[in-house]
């Protein structure tokens, strides 16, 4: 008895294994079950890419996979607000809408912004996540949150106008 | 597992339930504090319920995109069509179906409460449940159903003719946690190869956490003797080449 060796069975049993995850975390990213299937099936495109290391993918590289492609979907578009439109800001619960204030973060900081205000993971996750160092995530966390008060702010302060200098 | 800031960090993170899910947490304290959070946490138990069901198999799909990339899409389409109809979904026949469950469940009775089912999907025969000392054919497809009266990790491991131990699932790396006794269908499909002969699948179950390479070069070293904190059942069956 031996494992089927072709990439397609492989490919198949992946799916299988991960589909659900993805699909979920698409639906839950972007409310929409089509969306959602949408982006299920461009992941396992993607995948289908990488013949050579079929093996190595994990729960880490579908959930960034699937994030970016949610992410660039909603930037397409132009829906950002449908992505976080009904979650609370972290910061200031009584706030507007955290989809509100994420049209204001750069990119390189929103998927940093879902890790840590939506999918609510530890620096030590985030970091894992995204192959950095969990000095890094503090750090950009850090950034983040500057940029969060800086749009709320109703006069920038000194931190803002620094940062906006940069 | 809530998005409410007020509870935030009393819950694993949903990726660290997936992980943990998937048997992909290296980290021993990181598994038992999942593990522990499990027992009294109904939904974060629910959760990795639902993320163990296998993936859907949707039949029908249609382009999202605007007009300008529809080629592209329909294309993709066509290829992940070509992936999904691979996809393996378990709809045991009426005919086997209507045996008594006892009476398949009885005979790999081996190690108590501990169940193995086989689905087997043979050509364009719809799935049936494998029976003790059934005969199989090369090509035949399988998956595992397993059941346990108490908490651990599986893994199945097949023995061929030949005595030569495979991984099947998973197929390598950690064994899958198994959190409640309700029936769990294994990601993994196998495919038999064409070597003749009687053949026996082994399903583990170990208190402890650890890779499935671990049971194999026990197995390879002692067919008959279970490793270290783990119980087995198995069941047998034939297989035949060609008509």
């Amino acid at each position: 008895m031996a494992l089927e060796d072709d990439r397609r069975l492989k490919l198949a049993a992946l799916y299988d294994r991960y589909g659900n995850l993805v699909y979920r975390r698409a639906r839950k990213l972007l409310r929409n079950d089509a969306l959602a299937r949408d982006v299920c099936h461009e992941v396992f495109l993607a995948l289908m890419g990488r013949a050579d290391s079929l093996y190595e993918v994990n729960v880490g590289w579908f959930y960034r996979v699937t994030t970016n492609h949610c992410l660039n979907l909603l930037r397409d578009a132009g829906k950002h607000s449908m992505l976080l439109q009904t979650l609370q800001s972290p910061v200031q619960p009584s706030g507007p809408p955290l989809g509100v204030l994420l049209r204001g973060v750069p990119p390189d900081l929103q998927t940093l912004a879902l890790h840590y205000y939506v999918d609510e993971m530890t620096q030590e996750e985030i970091a894992e996540l995204l192959g950095v160092s969990q000095r890094t995530v503090c750090s950009r966390i850090a950034d983040l949150k500057i940029v969060l008060a800086c749009l709320w702010a109703d006069e920038p302060s000194h931190a803002c106008q620094s940062r906006g200098k940069n | 597992m809530t998005a409410d800031s007020s509870t935030r960090r009393s819950c694993p993170s949903e990726y660290l339930l997936d992980r943990y899910t998937q048997g992909e947490l290296t980290d021993d304290s990181r598994a038992i504090f999942v593990a522990k959070h499990l027992q009294g946490c109904e939904g974060c138990a629910a959760f990795v319920r639902q993320a163990r069901v296998p993936a859907p198999a949707w039949e029908v799909v249609k382009p999202l995109r605007p007009a300008g990339a529809r080629r592209a899409t329909a294309l993709s389409l066509l290829a992940v069509a070509a992936v999904v109809g691979l996809l393996f979904v378990p709809t045991p026949t009426p005919v086997r179906d209507a045996l008594p469950f006892s009476s398949v469940q009885n005979v790999r009775r081996k190690a108590s409460g501990l169940h193995l089912d086989v689905l087997v999907k043979g050509g364009t025969k719809p799935v049936e449940r494998l029976l003790e000392g059934d005969e199989l054919a090369a090509g035949d497809r399988l998956r595992f159903e397993v059941s346990s009266p108490a908490p651990g990790f599986v893994g199945v491991i097949g023995i061929d003719g030949t005595g030569t131990v495979s991984a099947l699932a998973p197929p390598k790396g950690w064994l899958y946690a198994l959190t409640t006794s309700d029936k769990i269908l294994l990601p993994d499909a196998v495919v038999l190869d064409n070597a003749a002969g009687a053949e026996s699948l082994l399903l583990f179950l170990c208190e402890e956490r650890q890779e499935i390479e671990t049971l194999t070069v026990a197995l390879r070293r002692n067919l008959d003797v279970a490793p270290f904190g783990c119980r087995t059942t198995r069941v047998n069956f034939n297989k035949r080449v060609g008509l």
